[in-house]
């Protein structure tokens, strides 16, 4: 029997830990090349990855999800847009207390809300790190006021997994959200 | 003109009566909720297109709704007919209203007069304690995700916490919400961000979203399907 094969992406500037999300919500990983940082980004980050990281996660025997995970230099964002198309939604991840990273995040975040019709949610990172900017903040620098923001660390697998389980939730509700909602009438405290 | 109502048995106030506030929020009633309270006095909060407005006679009325049981509660439409292009907030965060003919229902501004009553009230122990066991009976629920920040609600980490909970358990009570409490995370707390997703119809039973999404069936049902596997990893 052919599979089912879906497609999330997970995105955002460098340093945000999109290699880290995809290694924890993948069954297997298949690509990933983190090499020394050589630009400017090297005082910030001592690896980085270039080309993408790649991992399936195994659903069951007809259904498979491909996460992709794009560079986070600008330079290469030839490939985001080949990276979005298809996708069921996209992960935007943003180091919370770096300005370099908001301020790089805020075009590539403009780039998807703009050009990829699905859903995105954003994972708030390094939110321990002195300068961390609150929520509100964050939203306003990067243009990004009426979404959902989650503060994560996505070195922690809950973490990792939850946002994966806020986007799937954001993908229900766009597919049912132009519908009339069902009302409970029974729905009564007591 | 139309009338929703709740009426708790005298000798046991209940909070049935958010269930008022709830559904006009909710369906952006117009008009205002009257409700009394157990020394027998009579309130009066005025609503627009499902905002509370921010006169001080329905803020104060606001908390007294929140803070304590009641018996009897009503909505009344009063005018029906408001579009949202003849509301406008002044500077002071006060509204123009004019009524027109057009029956346009849409919601004018976030919740801000609800959560700005919320991060401000507290109650008796006592109360704490009726509020939880009521939450904790409700059937299993979904919980929405919005952007909190934007509503002036102080305290989004309890909300994403119960978020978080919820996306992680297929049959997630509000009863496992309170057993499974963070010792920094305060009873108070709770109950806080369980009336507020209560009142704006952000948590619902699951029953309800499930009917909603049989008729988009192949593709939720393998979001559903990679949903489930990832609450197993």
């Amino acid at each position: 029997m052919a599979k089912d094969i879906t497609k999330i992406l997970v995105t955002g500037p460098f340093a945000a830990g999109k290699t880290t999300l995809i290694r924890f919500v993948s069954s297997e990983q298949l690509l990933s090349k983190d090499v020394k940082a050589t630009d400017g980004l090297a005082r910030f980050k001592a690896m980085t990855t270039v080309g993408l990281d790649f991992g399936i996660l195994h659903v069951d025997e007809t259904l498979d999800v491909h996460l992709f995970g794009t560079p986070g230099q600008s330079r290469f964002n030839f490939m985001w847009k080949v990276l979005s198309r298809g996708a069921l939604g996209t992960i935007f991840l943003v180091d919370s207390s770096s300005q370099r990273a908001i301020d790089e995040g805020k075009k590539m975040y403009q780039y998807y809300r703009n050009k990829a019709d699905t859903p995105i949610i954003i994972g708030a990172t390094h939110r321990d790190k002195e300068g961390a900017h609150d929520l509100d903040t964050l939203a306003d620098e990067l243009g990004a006021e009426n979404a959902n923001i989650i503060p994560c660390d996505p070195r922690e697998k809950e973490d990792s997994k939850t946002l994966v389980l806020a986007l799937l939730q954001e993908v229900i509700e766009s597919e049912v959200g132009g519908e009339q909602e069902e009302w409970v009438d029974d729905f009564e405290l007591m | 003109m139309s009338e929703d109502e709740v009426i708790s048995d005298k000798k046991k106030p209940s909070f049935k009566h958010l269930g008022i506030l709830r559904q006009a929020i909710s369906k952006a009633h117009t008009g205002n909720i009257r409700y009394e309270t157990v020394e027998n006095e009579e309130i009066k909060m005025n609503m627009l297109l499902g905002n509370l407005l921010s006169d001080s006679m329905t803020v104060n009325g606001l908390k007294n709704f929140l803070t304590f049981p009641c018996i009897g509660c009503k909505f009344t439409v009063e005018c029906a007919e408001v579009n949202s292009d003849d509301v406008a907030f002044n500077v002071d965060n006060t509204l123009n209203i004019q009524c027109s003919g057009d029956d346009s229902q849409e919601a004018a501004a976030p919740p801000i007069v609800l959560t700005r009553v919320l991060n401000t009230i507290h109650w008796e122990d006592e109360v704490l304690i009726q509020l939880k066991e009521s939450f904790s009976q409700l059937p299993p629920v979904d919980v929405k995700m919005v952007p909190m920040h934007h509503y002036g609600y102080n305290d989004t980490l309890t909300y994403l916490t119960l978020y978080q909970a919820s996306l992680k358990d297929k049959g997630f009570t509000l009863a496992n919400f309170f057993d499974e409490r963070p010792s920094y995370i305060s009873l108070e707390q709770q109950v806080k961000v369980l009336v507020l997703g209560y009142c704006l119809d952000l948590i619902k039973p699951k029953a309800a979203t499930k009917k909603t999404q049989k008729k988009n069936s192949r593709r939720l049902g393998i979001v559903n399907r990679i949903l489930n596997k990832i609450r197993e990893i």
